[in-house]
């Protein structure tokens, strides 16, 4: 399925993926908590069955890995982007030595996971479990035979995961196509993924987490706890008394622009661009760029971008009118979508 | 009982409610298919998104004030009515000739909370009107409250510390009631519309009571039974102050709890009388939570009163209960009105119509939830139904104690004690008892009972795994809302008016929303309920607990105790201070150590300690302690000018305390001060 | 940077530090005001609001800020981020001194 089609199920319909770029590991042993609470920059306040949201870090501040915790009966579970299985692994053993009970293990070899995204993927997935994911709160996630159902998605519309075990995989691929049969559902890989993520500006380790910069420059600063001390902390708390010099921002182009991109404003550089993409459901390109403080801010006008001086403007992100945002499953289904009457994905 | 049934009889019924001031008018209204649901009267709903209530009628409401306390005395009116024509259809004189006085309960659910008045009182002025001096208790778990309420009259009854129980509730329909439920967005524009459309709730009023008895006492004197109650089940959602479980399972604990109490299958129930309130969120969960306790594919006709009598709050669940009573024993299933059509989620059969539908059922499923997450079912039966195995009372273990209180965290903090004459508690950070509990958004009762609930589990060594959880409550013992959050939500009204009032500070100003946040954040979803006797309230939490857990094979956990917020006002009046004490009580333990262990316990009317203290020892088959081994609420703080829930529940830690420490082999444990209830409890080592 | 263009920033700048304000004021939000980056989501992730802190969030900006939001539909698209609150305050702000 080509991009275009692939974004198209997702804003519209649902799409299918295989998110081998996802690493499942789990985290055992009584000495789990303090080895979640060394590495994870949030409290952990999630219960059972929830999901935190954070950044791994490196000692420096940077970000090394874009993940999930999930609090699951005595065990942890991350579902993680960045890192393969066996840094993550090492990552989070090499932090912990002095814990005695403490088991970390990658599941790749026995588990693979199945993404779900679209406004009506609740509607596959219930044809799958029944009606009860229909409820099911975001970031929560519960078990099924021998998956785990979390619901996720950084795309903007609805999302989830299912994390199966291995010889698993094909029945459910083959099963879930057939019951999306008559929700026209696509399949999309990870540029497609990516692309909505930044339309919808979720942060991605393959693009924003590329650069350098730290979770205070990347306006991720919702995903860590200030009060609390993890590896990277120090880091950050040393980078805030400094002071951050520039600040990600979202911009929509008229033509193509590309990583490492300078941006201008009357000829004097602001910023670069981290990462891009092209909008396949309407004109244009959308943009994250780490822009000098002064001009990070949505609303500027007649920007430049690269050696193609491609006109740009700074917005409000994100740049996409996610149909999720309207389609209550308690009323709407696909098949009732041309009677309703939804706004329009993207503005004009 | 010679079959092990634990049912209970239904002798007399009494209503007060939109479609009638009486049973008789209830009836007629019902068969005729009836709405009391009419745009309200009595406030000004000009600035709500509705203008639509179930007013309560006929009942000399006298002109519009308003006014908390003249909103008070409009439910004690109410639930007078309702009491009387209730002990009149019994048969039951009012004065207890017939019956001793003293072995009259009383057991009230209200929603009221709203207002900084002692909420017992309700209970105590009624039960003083009508000449009873049992056991008055009050149940407050907003919506579900009076579906608990006579689940708690069949555990009294049961108990034989009364023979007779008057179980149901009151609740009153108030402008801030309205806005705050208008804030949360549940308001239907029409007439609620349940299992259909639009969504909404309509918001009503009344009172409600059953007369119940065991069946023998009833035989005895000659009183025809009308119903049967079977059994009863409550859970917490564990989810969310004001939204259900979406999955529903909290709603199918209590309805598997109910049927299992009552020794039933879901096979047997014929029909289902549904909280159906009509929200959104609540039907379609609701729906899924019974399928998933009767099956995924049943078709039991399940419908709702509430397009009928409206949301009736507190008084929900007895008004619902008498609906199917009536109903049941004509041969009809209730109908559900203003019905236009299924949403995408809902009963497969709704008995949609205009008029009741005929229909033979022997027993009936009413379920009731609250926000705060306690849901509460009754299985009602047209006999009793003879179980197959009779049930065994084991005794309790306590098994953890928690304290927040004016001397810090923990039990040890209050015995050092301290000169600090502040009753407060001092501050503290949640971070100190756990780092895994949020306590943002909390207030201050909120933060005392989760933070005293957390030290009981650390103490009992028990962190909490999603299994063992499902069967894992609590019960707390209360005597008013949150001060705080009283304040925040009376400033709301203040700088915004009732038209924009903050939806999260409505949410938190009844009695029952701390329990609703401790059991979030503990993980709890088992049994939760929230109740008060004013004095003693703690002590009567955790019997309670221990009934629950003694007789239900689902519950292995119970977590209960009390807790008190003060002001800078109360500051003098209250000789324990503020906080909160919990106790751990399981089931079962069996890792060699020998905590102590409630052994038996009574309940009785105010002023009758002499009773409750014989009842628990008659029960243990013990004879008296002596005066050093038994621990008193007076000596912890009381008489105050008002009473308070705490001091009966440090007296039970302090029994606690006096028995693992090996000082003592028994202990008992008494509350005599209030106006409410007697309560004694006996423990040994 | 031309003085038309710096002045329009600054007032957005003062406006974003007025709307962190009421977030961590009125609704509670448990962050500092500089902990609050502006495009943190609001709902879902970000700072995690729910739909009954929602209810108080349209009331405050009413009263405060003059926000007026027609319809369900219009508050869902134009309450996702913090810089989208402040879009619409100061829209709300210009609509006043036009009218003004």
């Amino acid at each position: 399925m080509d991009l275009a089609d692939s974004v198209r199920a997702i804003r519209t319909s649902v799409a299918l993926s295989r998110l081998n770029h996802v690493t499942y590991v789990r985290i055992r042993g009584e000495d789990a908590v303090d080895a979640v609470d060394t590495i994870f920059p949030r409290e952990l306040y999630l219960r059972d069955g929830q999901l935190s949201q954070s950044v791994l870090l490196h000692e420096d501040g940077r970000i090394f890995a874009d993940c999930y915790l999930g609090s699951d009966g005595d065990d942890f579970f991350l579902l993680a982007e960045g890192p393969d299985e066996e840094d993550l692994v090492h990552h989070v053993r090499s932090h912990n030595e002095a814990l005695e009970d403490l088991e970390v293990e990658g599941l790749g070899g026995t588990h693979g996971i199945v993404g779900l995204d679209g406004p009506y993927a609740w509607e596959l997935l219930a044809r799958l479990v029944g009606p009860e994911v229909i409820g099911l709160p975001y970031l929560t996630f519960f078990h099924f035979d021998r998956t785990v159902c979390c619901r996720i998605g950084k795309t903007g519309d609805y999302g989830y995961a299912l994390v199966a075990p291995r010889d698993s995989l094909e029945g459910l691929w083959t099963r879930l196509l057939e019951l999306g049969a008559s929700l026209d559902v696509g399949r999309a890989d990870v540029e497609a993924l990516d692309l909505c993520a930044l339309e919808s500006w979720f942060f991605n380790i393959r693009g924003e987490g590329r650069h350098p910069a730290t979770p205070l420059e990347l306006q991720l600063q919702w995903r860590i706890s200030r009060r609390k001390s993890y590896l990277g902390s120090e880091a950050l708390a040393r980078r805030r008394e400094e002071g951050i010099r520039a600040r990600l921002t979202c911009l929509e182009g008229s033509g193509a622009m590309a990583s490492g991109d300078v941006v201008s404003h009357d000829d004097e550089a602001v910023g670069a661009v981290i990462h891009a993409g092209p909008f396949t459901l309407r004109k244009g390109w959308v943009a994250s760029a780490l822009m000098d403080l002064e001009y990070a801010f949505p609303g500027i006008p007649d920007l430049r971008v690269g050696e193609g001086a491609v006109e740009a403007r700074s917005v409000t992100p994100p740049v996409v009118n996610n149909r999720s945002l309207y389609v209550n499953p308690q009323v709407h289904s696909y098949a009732s979508r041309h009677d309703d009457d939804f706004p329009p994905i993207f503005a004009a | 009982m010679s079959d092990g049934s634990r049912a209970v009889v239904v002798t007399g019924m009494g209503s007060v409610s939109a479609i009638g001031h009486d049973c008789d008018e209830l009836l007629r209204a019902l068969e005729r298919g009836e709405s009391g649901i009419r745009q309200v009267t009595r406030f000004d709903t000009s600035g709500f998104s509705t203008r639509f209530g179930a007013e309560a009628r006929g009942c000399g409401e006298g002109p519009v004030v308003a006014d908390p306390l003249n909103d008070m005395e409009r439910c004690a009116r109410f639930a007078l009515r309702a009491a009387q024509e209730a002990l009149q259809a019994a048969g039951l004189r009012t004065t207890g000739r017939v019956v001793p006085s003293e072995r009259v309960a009383v057991v009230l659910g209200t929603g009221l909370g709203e207002v900084d008045h002692p909420i017992h009182e309700l209970t105590v002025d009624l039960a003083a009107r009508l000449g009873f001096e049992g056991p008055r208790l009050t149940i407050c778990t907003a919506c579900s409250s009076s579906t608990a309420a006579i689940g708690f009259a069949q555990d009294l009854l049961e108990s034989s510390c009364v023979d007779v129980a008057l179980a149901g509730g009151a609740d009153v329909l108030t402008d801030r009631i309205f806005a705050g439920f208008d804030a949360l967005h549940v308001l239907s524009p029409q007439r609620c519309a349940p299992f259909s459309t639009p969504f909404g709730t309509t918001l009503g009023e009344g009172a409600g009571f059953l007369v119940m008895e065991r069946p023998e006492h009833a035989r005895a004197r000659g009183a025809a039974g009308l119903a049967v109650i079977s059994g009863y089940g409550l859970s917490g959602d564990g989810h969310h102050e004001t939204s259900p479980d979406p999955t529903g399972g909290g709603v199918e604990r209590a309805l598997r709890g109910a049927l299992d109490d009552a020794g039933l299958r879901g096979e047997d129930i014929g029909y289902v009388n549904a909280h159906g309130s009509g929200t959104e969120s609540n039907d379609a969960s609701e729906w899924r939570g019974i399928q998933r306790g009767l099956g995924e594919t049943t078709a039991v006709p399940v419908s709702s009163c509430k397009g009928a009598l409206g949301h009736a709050q507190g008084a929900a669940g007895v008004l619902e209960t008498i609906v199917t009573i009536l109903m049941m024993r004509r041969n009809l299933l209730p109908q559900t009105l203003n019905f236009s059509g299924s949403r995408t989620f809902g009963p497969t059969d709704p008995v949609a119509g205009e008029l009741p539908r005929p229909g033979s059922y022997s027993h009936a499923l009413c379920l009731n939830s609250a926000f705060g997450g306690s849901n509460a079912a009754l299985v009602v039966s047209r006999r009793a139904v003879a179980r197959a195995i009779p049930r065994e009372r084991a005794s309790v273990p306590v098994v953890g104690v928690g304290l927040v209180s004016r001397h810090g965290l923990g039990w040890d903090a209050w015995q050092r004690g301290g000169t600090d004459v502040s009753g407060r508690v001092p501050t503290f950070a949640m971070a100190d008892v756990s780092n895994r509990i949020d306590p943002h958004g909390l207030d201050a009762s909120s933060r005392f009972l989760t933070a005293a609930g957390a030290l009981a589990l650390a103490d009992a060594g028990i962190g909490l795994k999603s299994r063992q959880r499902n069967g894992a409550g609590l019960v707390v013992g209360s005597t008013r809302p949150s001060p705080e959050s009283l304040e925040r939500f009376g400033r709301s009204i203040d700088e915004h008016g009732l038209e924009r009032v903050s939806a999260p500070a409505f949410a938190r100003v009844v009695l029952n929303a701390p329990a609703g946040f401790c059991s979030k954040l503990l993980g709890l979803k088992g049994p939760l309920t929230v109740l008060t006797t004013g004095a003693g309230s703690g002590l009567t939490a955790i019997i309670l607990a221990a009934e629950l857990l003694s007789s239900r094979e689902g519950v292995d956990l119970m977590l209960a105790g009390g807790v008190d917020e003060l002001t800078d006002r109360d500051e003098g009046a209250a000789p324990a201070g503020e906080g909160a004490g919990i106790v751990a009580l399981t089931r079962n333990h069996s890792d060699g150590a020998t905590p102590p262990r409630i052994v038996s316990w009574g309940v009785a009317g105010p002023g009758r300690s002499a009773s409750a203290v014989r009842q628990a020892l008659s029960k243990a088959g013990a004879g008296p302690l002596p005066q050093g081994q038994t621990f008193d609420e007076a000596y912890f703080g009381g008489p105050g000018t008002r009473e308070w829930a705490l001091p009966s529940t440090l007296a039970f830690l302090a029994a606690t305390a006096a028995l693992r420490s090996g000082r003592m082999g028994r202990a008992l444990v008494t509350s005599a001060l209030g106006s409410a209830v007697s309560a004694a409890v006996l423990l040994e080592a | 940077m031309d003085p038309s263009l710096q002045q329009k920033l600054e007032k957005r700048s003062q406006m974003l530090d007025r709307i962190r304000e009421l977030l961590i004021e009125r609704l509670r939000v448990p962050r500092e005001p500089d902990e609050i980056d502006p495009d943190t989501p609001l709902f879902g992730g970000g700072l995690a609001l729910d739909s009954i802190d929602a209810v108080d969030l349209l009331v405050h900006l009413g009263a405060d800020f003059g926000v007026d939001i027609a319809s369900d539909e219009e508050g869902r698209s134009a309450l996702r981020t913090v810089n989208s609150i402040v879009d619409l305050a100061l829209a709300a702000e210009e609509a006043d001194d036009g009218s003004g």
